[in-house]
């Protein structure tokens, strides 16, 4: 793979040069913190971030996101809609949420496609930004999924010094670094041993030893263990855990009705919630706190790992420092790992 | 280990000792560095678990409601206050808790990007920090055993300065989660009007232009109930302060009705207040 170098200072003119051509998506200040949010130029975007509390998963399945419109009379659909094919490119998404990405292929884009989910990831051109300072929370190294470059970016950047080593991990990533010699040049011998030495020292950093080898064969012996009835005590069933998850996929679907118009929208929903499951009638397979919060640690380290292949977990530790009750999966995983 | 937490042990493992709680609701220590958890101590042994510092943030009594058991429960002067609502709105027996009060030393937060910790801006609002309701006090060496003190009224107000800049643009920065009423220690319907699956009076997914309709309403509808701790506040993911809205509300109805949530047992709230009599009826 050949290694690119931008400077800093240069980072900012990318941005302003992806904006002549698409939407930018991109971190920005908000508060104390940061969120992602569409910029227009490279001044407004900040790449000195601690990780968002909202993940950029909201780029391809928007937290709202309106399917189509029909006619209540005979049914015919008037308007699907999505939010198009229009180009966007997706800056500085961390290792964790940009594997992520992947995750969510394997669902969503698998057998069934989802067609809104597929146009989303199409048309998204994501340059990833690697992780220099790992919160305590993070635990990406488990995954393998960060702290430095993430599977699912076009262009990975590593801060080194004053600039970032650029490394295009597909075609159309090649193909911008090709476009924008004014931005990215070769990388000298001493910048990619920097960016080995700086991935070195980063990974290093977490200390973080979990394991995840056997994992969801001893969790499938361990559906009746009383640890799960003890564990969920302390949950207030918020689901804020599923709502900051970048590998959360669960929506809900409503229809609004205006004259004889009706529209039919989705958003996102969690299985922490006590309808989630509820089925007409007032039957429910998960009626209590337990078999809620246990299906959602069986969903992510037991039956997506069955049937799609992979952990659904990117270990970005946001459900771990956002749990107002503090339910930690690193615990949970290192009890049957 | 300090005092309070020493006795704090203590008082736990003889109330399970002797049968007088089926359990003790207290905090233990998290999983991340200042961070204190809900724990529920059943044996004796496992008292020693129990914490007492300044990052036991998270609200207990949510976790009484529709709880069979007679449980003691370790409060802060927030928590006592949302207890007394609760046995108030009939949600939970006074016989049925022990209601265990060591000194409050108030919630301390990191703000992010800093590492410095700070009292919640709610805690700077508390009306008073001592329990309005008291069963076994705990003192450390360095208090009194003060009676319990009749928290005072007035000492709350927020300035009407006070706030975001744009309650509006706060209000769009939610995620519909329903986080805020599913960690309020006084939100106890099992089915809540705001969930849009149950009415229509947001919709199901809440559209960005009803996220003040929801915002207000439940506001409305924390008018002389909120007791200020904060756990709306905490579990939000869009990091609304939401606390601010609610003091703003909590106010009005101090100055209209003289009302101070969760301070008086025995006092009615201005919700439940027999109607006037009018003439000829």
């Amino acid at each position: 793979m050949t290694s690119y170098y931008i400077e800093k200072s240069s980072s900012k003119r990318m941005i302003d040069e992806l904006a002549r051509k698409q939407k930018v998506i991109a971190p920005t200040k908000e508060g104390s913190g940061f969120s992602f949010k569409v910029v227009s130029s490279g001044e407004e975007a900040c790449l000195e971030f601690t990780n968002t509390t909202i993940s950029p998963k909201s780029v391809f399945l928007p937290q709202l996101e309106e399917l189509f419109t029909y006619d209540i009379k005979n049914g015919r659909v008037k308007d699907a809609k999505g939010d198009g094919d229009e180009p966007v490119a997706l800056v500085g998404a961390r290792p964790c949420d940009s594997s992520a990405l992947l995750i969510l292929d394997r669902v969503m884009g698998g057998k069934y496609v989802d067609s809104y989910f597929d146009q989303n990831r199409k048309r998204t051109f994501v340059v990833g930004l690697s992780c220099s300072k790992p919160e305590p929370t993070c635990f990406c190294n488990v995954f393998n999924t960060g702290p430095i470059e993430g599977a699912g970016d076009d262009i990975s950047l590593t801060g080194i010094g004053n600039g970032y080593i650029a490394r295009p991990r597909t075609d159309r990533g090649k193909e911008f670094i090709k476009e924008h010699p004014d931005c990215f040049r070769e990388a000298t011998k001493r910048e990619v041993e920097l960016f080995e030495r700086e991935s070195d020292r980063v990974i290093e950093s977490m200390g973080n030893q979990l394991k995840t080898e056997g994992l969801p064969e001893r969790m499938a012996k361990a559906f009746d263990d009383p640890y799960w009835q003890e564990l969920s005590r302390r949950c207030i069933e918020c689901g804020v855990c599923s709502f900051v998850c970048p590998t959360c996929y669960c929506f809900e679907v409503t229809e609004e009705i205006n004259g004889n118009e009706a529209k039919r929208s989705r958003g996102w929903d969690t299985c922490l919630s006590c309808r989630f499951s509820r089925m007409a009638g007032g039957l429910d397979p998960r009626p209590t706190k337990q078999d809620r919060l246990k299906h959602r640690f069986y969903h992510k380290l037991q039956y997506i790992p069955v049937t799609f292949g992979a952990i659904s977990c990117v270990g970005c530790g946001r459900c771990v420092s956002r749990c107002p009750s503090n339910v930690d999966i690193r615990e949970v995983i290192a009890k049957w790992q | 280990m300090s005092e309070t937490e020493l006795k704090l042990g203590e008082v736990a493992a003889e109330l399970i000792r002797d049968g007088k709680v089926a359990y003790v609701i207290g905090y233990e220590k998290g999983s991340i560095a200042d961070r204190s958890r809900p724990c529920f101590v059943t044996t004796p042994q496992d008292s020693t678990k129990l914490v007492w510092n300044e990052h036991c943030a998270v609200s207990l009594p949510k976790y009484l409601i529709g709880t069979k058991d007679k449980v003691g429960i370790v409060v802060k002067g927030c928590d006592g206050r949302a207890i007394v609502e609760l046995i108030k709105d009939k949600q939970v027996d006074r016989d049925k808790v022990v209601v265990i009060t060591p000194p409050c030393l108030g919630v301390k937060q990191t703000t992010q990007g800093s590492s410095e910790e700070i009292l919640a801006r709610y805690c700077e609002r508390c009306p008073e920090r001592t329990s309005p309701i008291s069963d076994i006090q705990i003192t450390d060496g360095s208090r009194k055993a003060d009676a319990v003190q009749k928290p005072k009224r007035g000492t709350g107000s927020t300035k009407r300065s006070e706030g975001p800049a744009s309650w509006k643009e706060e209000f769009q920065k939610c995620i519909r989660c329903l986080a805020c009423i599913k960690s309020c220690p006084l939100c106890y319907c099992t089915e809540c009007e705001l969930d849009g699956s149950m009415s229509s009076l947001v919709s199901k997914l809440r559209i960005p232009s009803e996220l003040p309709t929801f915002h207000l309403v439940r506001a409305m509808h924390m008018a002389g109930r909120c007791v200020g701790c904060g756990a709306c506040e905490a579990a939000c993911p869009a990091d609304i302060p939401l606390t601010d809205l609610y003091a703003r509300i909590n106010d009005e109805v101090e100055r209209i009705f003289g009302y101070v949530p969760g301070i008086d047992i025995n006092e009615v709230a201005p919700v439940e207040l027999p109607r006037p009599k009018v003439e000829g009826t």
